[in-house]
């Protein structure tokens, strides 16, 4: 939290209060300096901040013992010894040569010493204040004991035990509370007045009614003398700007001090200390500055109209006085007599106070007070400026929003162009290469299937299993297809088993003419298990052979097996728990080129005698010119998923160097 | 006691089938029986577990739960094949073209769903897993051979290099094997752990 008077400066052309991040004075115009200044080290021409890093500047500035708590406090005790002691101190050291440099500037901004004079004057104003409060005290102390005493004329010469003379013990007598409540509050306040306290204190001791029911007449007497000061210290707010709290400068009303107790040299070096020590509290107390002004305008009234307020008092005493001198006239002359002294004394104690106002008045222009360093007047300027310079710095190459990412659409439009190229590639591949059959050469495993094949002669048995689903059909039945075209040409017996029900209507077109049905066999392959193990009971009838319309031993006679599926788990069930009960059979595979490499080791094995996987295959069985289109499309299809993997592999690429990128710039 | 049953029942089937294996010659048609008890039971199985799908999904139409004209639809043509099949008869050339009309175009658009994820899957494993050596062996080996299986580079003329071709091209048969060797051998291990009792299946 900032005090709002800590955002003031003032314009070195005409003296007006601006802001501090005012760029230009709002009176004149007169251009300010910059805020990221600091001052004393700008108009530097040998040195700059590179000499002197910020970091000795501030730390010079937390060692300076003006600027620490522990020297603020010394205003709360009022010990103006100890801020004469530090003086010397700080001269002894040798000073930096920026404080060098804003004394410097100082002085050439100041040359007349107008700041310095007007923290002169107002210390020693606030000196005078606390010193006419107290005597203020001490005369109405002393006025109510003599009016007390007055009253009590003809017993005065009665003494106690104590001392005390007999009217002073009828005062207290009278007024217990009044003591006893001043008592308690000098106690519990412990020593510290506050402004109600006091005002209503002296409105106590004098018997003044408050300020709302106080007679028109008698602050308008005061209130000429009052304007006058007012006046002068408007004309010297503008022209003579410090950063020293307005309460410090007292009011007219405070200036009957004690000027034997400080030669002028103390008052000085008092001054120039409490102006130090407080410069950083100025801020603060300038509201407490404004009660404590309606508080002297207070003392003041009675002051000045001591005379009038004490006859104002009298009046009614005496009053009551008169009713009881009635039957005591001697005594009533002695109190008269009284009266006229205390009325002289009081004359003679009124009249230098107000000589000392008039003086006090003509004295309002600043003293010279060279011997102030006006560095110390800047200190909280410079420490401000010093701090936002150092904020600034700590916040310089920290990024406060988001960065947007810069290039995100040129890479994307780059991903995009490298998408489209690829694309086009493929384009250009399929749409104007040769029309010739791809040149793919026959694999090992389909050259070993169409060798399987050769093997077969007329008369032989084979069995045709097939497990494919309606997907896998394009790829599949062409080579089914050319099969069943070998096998009928050859005169080949062949037996078609499923146990797929699709099957039996996807491939029902493909076995249309040819004399061979397909046969469904329950169970999957536990129905394939139960027929392949061969011995069948011959005490009961098993559900299998029910089940099949014509011979159930579906193994009987053949030579040869050949397994159509798109699954290689099928294949691999039938290999691993089939197989072993039909040994004898040359098993061949006709499958998808998805499932040919699990088949791979089955066939490195020999289990498998050969098998043709899908249509890269097709040319071994001679299908080529049917499945051209087909091998373009296999094609596009591979050269699709290359694009997508080089994709991905450069979309991650380009995740990496925006990651890179940004961690760059963080 | 419930439990020991199951288990007992498993342990004795296992040995079975065990001893059929190896005493096929004679223990061959006490196999195949046993087999076509397990056909039966499976079948037996299969049905109630149509019967219970086709249950829920009559509750979840009488309940009016969302999603219940999928059920629907599920219900009308699961009736309507069993209906048909059962006048037309499996052999009928009109009812396997029907069946051919809705499974054939289903089944391809599949496998387009099939070879979209595997394309998905191909671009988001870097971007998931990062530069590892799994991601990296997996890019490098799959365009490797999806450049070979085009059939655009031959090295006929070059016998070295074909043979270097022909040994790269083996690759996926050792994995192949190694994957095949390793099931055998969890079928293996399940296998026993069974027999010993090991492994409740029904818990």
């Amino acid at each position: 939290m900032s005090d709002p008077s800590d955002e003031l400066r003032i314009c070195p052309h005409c003296g007006q209060l601006n802001s501090v991040y005012t760029l230009v004075c709002i009176n004149c115009g007169q251009e300010l300096d910059d805020i990221f200044e600091i001052e004393g080290l700008e108009d530097s021409p040998t040195e700059s901040l590179d000499e002197q890093s910020l970091e000795t500047v501030l730390n010079a500035l937390d060692e300076n013992p003006l600027l620490s708590p522990e020297e603020k406090n010394v205003e709360n005790s009022g010990e103006d010894s100890e801020a004469e002691s530090k003086e010397p101190s700080d001269e002894e050291e040798p000073l930096p040569s920026w404080l060098n440099k804003i004394r410097q500037r100082a002085k050439e901004e100041d040359p007349a010493g107008d700041l310095a004079k007007a923290g002169k004057a107002a210390d020693e104003k606030r000196e005078q204040v606390d010193e006419a409060f107290d005597q203020v005290l001490r005369r109405i102390r002393e006025s109510e004991q003599s009016k007390a005493g007055r009253t009590r004329k003809p017993e005065s010469n009665l003494v106690d035990e104590n001392g005390d003379p007999e009217w002073l013990r009828r005062i207290r007598e009278l007024h217990p509370n009044q003591e006893e409540s001043l008592e308690d509050s000098s106690a519990a306040s412990d020593d510290e007045w506050t402004d109600e306290e006091l005002e209503e204190l002296f409105r106590k001791e004098l018997g003044l009614p408050k300020p709302d029911e106080l007679p028109e007449e008698a602050p308008l007497e005061n209130f000429e003398i009052l304007d006058e000061p007012k006046q002068a210290e408007e004309e010297i707010a503008p022209d003579d700007f410090h950063n020293i709290p307005d309460e410090d400068i007292p009011s007219p009303w405070t200036l009957t001090t004690n000027e034997e107790n400080e030669t002028p040299d103390d008052t000085q070096e008092t001054a120039s200390s409490q102006m130090e020590i407080e410069n950083g509290e100025a801020i603060a107390e300038a509201e407490k500055a404004e009660d404590d002004e309606r508080l002297a305008e207070a003392v003041e009234h009675h002051v000045i109209d001591d005379f009038e307020l004490d006859d104002a008092e009298a009046s009614p005493l005496a009053d009551n006085e008169e009713s009881d001198a009635t039957n005591l006239p001697e005594v009533e002359e002695a109190e008269r007599r009284d009266y006229e002294e205390e009325q002289s004394e009081n004359e003679d104690v009124s009249q230098p106070l107000i000589t000392e106002f008039e003086k006090e008045e003509i004295d309002e222009s600043p003293q010279p007070t060279e011997d102030i360093t006006p560095d110390l007047i800047l200190l909280r300027d410079q420490r401000d400026r010093a701090r936002i310079l150092n904020e600034i710095i700590s916040q310089e190459g920290r990024r406060s929003i988001p960065l947007p990412h810069e290039n995100k659409n040129n890479h994307r439009l780059g991903s995009i162009i490298l998408s489209l190229l690829l694309i086009l590639g493929i384009l250009a591949t399929i749409l104007f290469m040769p029309n010739s059959s791809p040149a793919f050469p026959n694999s090992p495993t389909a050259i070993a299937f169409a060798e399987n094949l050769e093997t077969l002669s007329e008369g032989q048995s084979v069995l045709l299993v097939l497990d494919y689903q309606a997907g896998s059909r394009n790829e599949i039945e062409p080579l089914l297809e050319k099969l069943l075209e070998s096998l009928e040409t050859k005169n080949i017996s062949l037996r078609v088993v499923t146990a797929n029900p699709e099957n039996l209507w996807l491939s029902a077109k493909l076995f249309a003419g040819s004399p061979s049905e397909i046969e469904f066999i329950p169970g999957g392959i536990l129905g394939y298990l139960s027929l392949a193990v061969a011995e069948k009971p011959d005490w009961v009838a098993l559900p299998m052979d029910k089940a099949i319309k014509t011979d159930p031993d579906i193994f009987a006679g053949l030579s040869h097996l050949i397994l159509v599926s798109d699954s290689s788990e099928f294949v691999r069930s039938w290999m691993e728990q089939i197989s072993p009960f039909q040994l004898r059979l040359n098993t061949s595979v006709i499958t998808t080129s998805v499932s040919a490499p699990m088949l791979s080791p089955y066939f490195a094995s020999g289990q498998i005698k050969g098998y043709v996987a899908g249509l890269s295959d097709a040319k071994t069985l001679g299908v080529e010119k049917d499945l051209l289109v087909n091998q373009r499309a296999f094609q596009v299809g591979t050269l699709l998923m290359i694009l997508v993997l080089l994709l991905g592999i450069i979309m991650k690429l380009d995740e990496d160097s925006r990651s890179n990128a940004e961690r760059s710039t963080e | 006691m419930k439990q020991k049953t199951t288990l007992i029942v498993a342990i004795v089937s296992g040995l079975l089938m065990l001893g059929a294996l190896f005493f096929q010659p004679y223990a061959a048609p006490y196999l195949a029986l046993v087999l076509n008890w397990l056909i039966i039971i499976s079948s037996s199985a299969l049905l109630v577990g149509i019967a219970g799908l086709v249950v829920n999904h009559l509750g979840f139409i009488l309940k009016a739960r969302k999603g219940c004209l999928y059920s629907l639809v599920l219900l009308v043509s699961f009736f309507a094949t069993i209906v048909f099949g059962i006048i037309l008869g499996m052999d009928n050339p009109d009812f396997l073209q029907g069946l051919s009309a809705i499974l054939l175009p289903m089944q391809t658009a599949l496998m387009a769903l099939i070879a979209l994820v595997l394309m998905s899957a191909a671009i988001k494993i870097f971007r998931q897993r990062g530069w590892s050596i799994l991601t990296v062996s997996f890019a490098v080996s799959a365009l490797l051979f999806l450049f070979l299986n085009l059939g655009f580079v031959r090295f006929d003329s070059n016998p070295a290099l074909q043979n270097f071709v022909a040994i790269i091209q083996g690759l996926p048969m050792i994995g192949a094997r190694g994957l095949l060797i390793g099931a055998a051998l969890g079928a293996l291990l399940m296998g026993l752990r069974v027999l010993f009792g090991q492994e409740a299946s029904d818990e």
